[in-house]
């Protein structure tokens, strides 16, 4: 169990450098300093655009949580083992005296870390934005435009958009919610977590898993977790927003309702989450330790 | 003295194709060929002795284990495989040093061995520099280094010349029987003869996934010297050369091309040679050059299994 945990560790701080410069970590970089740019560009620059709540719960909820931390974790997940295998130097490792277990789980490590910080940045990045801009936020007054179409009538449109007074209400020192914040960053991390480990384990059995991961988490994941009733339950995305949701639901069910199954909660959200994470990695564990890998010279 | 390997009815496929067939082979201790064409199956079972791969069918048993996935045997063995692959963005340094930390070595002892590997294949100038700038050479280099670097009992070692130049073949040439003089058993392939031929004088033949022949590499030239051989000379007088030898007893016949050049076919090259050497001078023909032809692995194995 020591070796393990010591070879564990020593592909963890290997491999960590090398995740952190690799081209895909600058995409999901640059992913992640998306989110926050749209909040502080929606904030900023659009008059009639969301109130500042919205521009926290909106990019989280469908940027971050529903697309970023699967796809994210797609690229950088798939390649824990596939990379050493499309690179031909798995069988440095694998001619090893060393648990072949440790080679997926450190390399995870290395690569859950990363993903880890750079999701923490993207949204404490959005926190910043938001709270950033919200003190200076007004409800814009309605705004008529007057216009000549082609027949030469003149034609008038007002300009408005109702947000709900539980928007409006919802950051009055301008600052988030209690909790809301530390609700987003758990489940960010979570499905980071757990993603990332499905298709690192993925990545054993599979020569081709970011194309696989691709298909799960936006076909079939994005599928049956926006289907109303409980097949929500056999998705990763149903168990995060159960974390979301204990924080501030009302504010959630504004933002999402038709996505939101009657959530679990926390506890048995975390309790799920986990099964599925350590579920992968065995998984992925029993692969890597009982397959051969025949690779081309 | 207990063999070194023992395979029994082996076989491996990769789909349909065949790997290796029924493969039953025993190797003593010390320096080993293997040689045979490309795709005779001398990789696959190199794969097999170094725990990469597991039979499909029989049994190998390397040093008394069972290598693949054997984390007692890994210990004892270093795999230089054929791929050229290494990190290439780590240092030639820090590709052995990692590799011997996951051998179990703590950091200081296993720099201290990565070191002494690379200076021992010639690379130590080199360690700090990303492999990605490496040469073929000195990729090839390194893979070997980190074969040895842990001071195994049997250093596998696939196609270990290919990419080198002439000099750094025999550099590496003489650092494996250094290896061998120091006890250490090592196994490694080429497909090209008088490579092996220079290791060592006991080779393995390897040809469509089967075993060809096993023994002293003197035994397998001489059979390979029977294989019927076209030579082509070129000489001053031709017709009066051609005339010659035609009555030499391995000749088994005589041809002038259109372009003035003598095509003699043998059943018996070395000696053809030794009586050209012979008559040469005697004859006074004026030949200019001499060229061999059919002396390539493939052609030899197609011959030899018939």
């Amino acid at each position: 169990m020591m070796s393990f945990l010591r070879t564990t560790l020593l592909f963890w701080r290997t491999y960590l450098p090398r995740v952190c410069l690799a081209r895909r970590t600058l995409l999901v970089a640059l992913g992640c300093a998306l989110v926050p740019l749209v909040a502080f560009g929606l904030l900023k620059f659009v008059p009639h655009g969301p109130s500042p709540i919205e521009a926290f719960l909106y990019p989280a909820f469908f940027m971050l949580l529903s697309v970023l931390v699967p796809l994210a974790a797609v690229i950088t997940g798939s390649a824990v083992i596939s990379e050493e295998v499309d690179d031909r130097t798995i069988t440095y490792l694998l001619t090893r005296p060393i648990s072949r277990a440790s080679i997926l789980v450190g390399r995870w490590l290395a690569a859950a870390t990363v993903l880890a910080v750079l999701l923490t940045g993207s949204v404490g990045g959005l926190k910043l934005a938001v709270e950033s801009q919200a003190p200076d936020w007004k409800k814009a007054e309605p705004r008529t435009v007057t216009w000549t179409d082609r027949r030469g009538e003149t034609r008038t449109r007002t300009i408005d958009r109702d947000i709900p007074a539980e928007f409006l209400q919802a950051m009055p020192e301008g600052e988030l919610p209690e909790g809301l914040f530390g609700a987003m960053l758990a489940a960010t991390l979570a499905g980071a977590a757990v993603y990332s480990a499905l298709f690192a384990a993925l990545g054993t059995f599979n020569r081709h898993p970011m194309i696989v991961g691709l298909g799960y988490a936006f076909a079939i994941e994005g599928f049956l977790a926006n289907l109303p009733g409980t097949s929500q339950q056999l998705t990763v995305q149903f168990y995060l927003r159960s974390m979301l949701m204990s924080e501030n639901p009302e504010l959630w069910r504004l933002v999402a309702e038709a996505q939101l199954a009657e959530p679990d909660t926390t506890r048995a959200a975390l309790l799920a989450l986990a099964v599925i994470l350590a579920v992968s990695l065995a998984l992925g564990s029993l692969v890597i330790s009982r397959r051969q890998y025949v690779l081309s010279a | 003295m207990s063999a070194l390997v023992v395979a029994d009815k082996v076989g491996c496929w990769y789909g349909q194709v065949v790997g290796l067939s029924e493969l039953t082979l025993t190797i003593q201790g010390g320096i080993t060929g293997l040689v045979g064409p490309n795709g005779a199956g001398k990789s696959t079972f190199l794969k097999l002795v170094a725990g990469e791969l597991r039979p499909a069918r029989g049994d190998i048993r390397v040093l008394g284990h069972a290598p693949f996935a054997n984390r007692e045997y890994f210990r004892r063995v270093g795999f230089c495989p054929q791929q050229e692959a290494i990190w290439g963005d780590m240092t030639g340094l820090e590709v052995v040093e990692f590799l011997m930390r996951l051998s179990g070595y703590a950091p200081s002892e296993a720099r201290r061995r990565a070191h002494a590997a690379l200076d021992r294949v010639g690379l130590l100038d080199a360690r700090t520099r990303r492999t990605a700038g490496y040469s073929k050479g000195m990729r090839q280099r390194t893979k070997i280094a980190q074969a040895i670097a842990h001071d195994p009992e049997l250093v596998v070692a696939d196609e270990p010349l290919n990419g080198l130049d002439p000099v750094g073949r025999a550099e590496i040439q003489k650092l494996f029987a250094e290896l061998g003089a120091a006890g250490m058993h090592v196994l490694v392939s080429s497909h090209v003869l008088h490579e092996v031929e220079a290791l060592t004088p006991s080779i393995v033949l390897f040809h469509r996934g089967r075993l060809l022949a096993q023994g002293p590499v003197g035994e397998i030239r001489r059979l390979l010297s029977r294989h019927p051989r076209r030579v082509e000379l070129v000489a001053r007088d031709a017709r009066r050369l051609a005339a010659v030898l035609m009555a030499l007893e391995p000749v088994s016949s005589v041809r002038i091309a259109a372009d003035g050049r003598v095509a003699v076919e043998t059943g018996d090259v070395e000696r053809f040679f030794r009586e050209l050497t012979a008559l040469a001078p005697r004859e006074r023909a004026g030949i200019r050059s001499i060229e061999s032809h059919d002396a390539n692995l493939e052609s030899v194995f197609d011959y030899l299994v018939g």
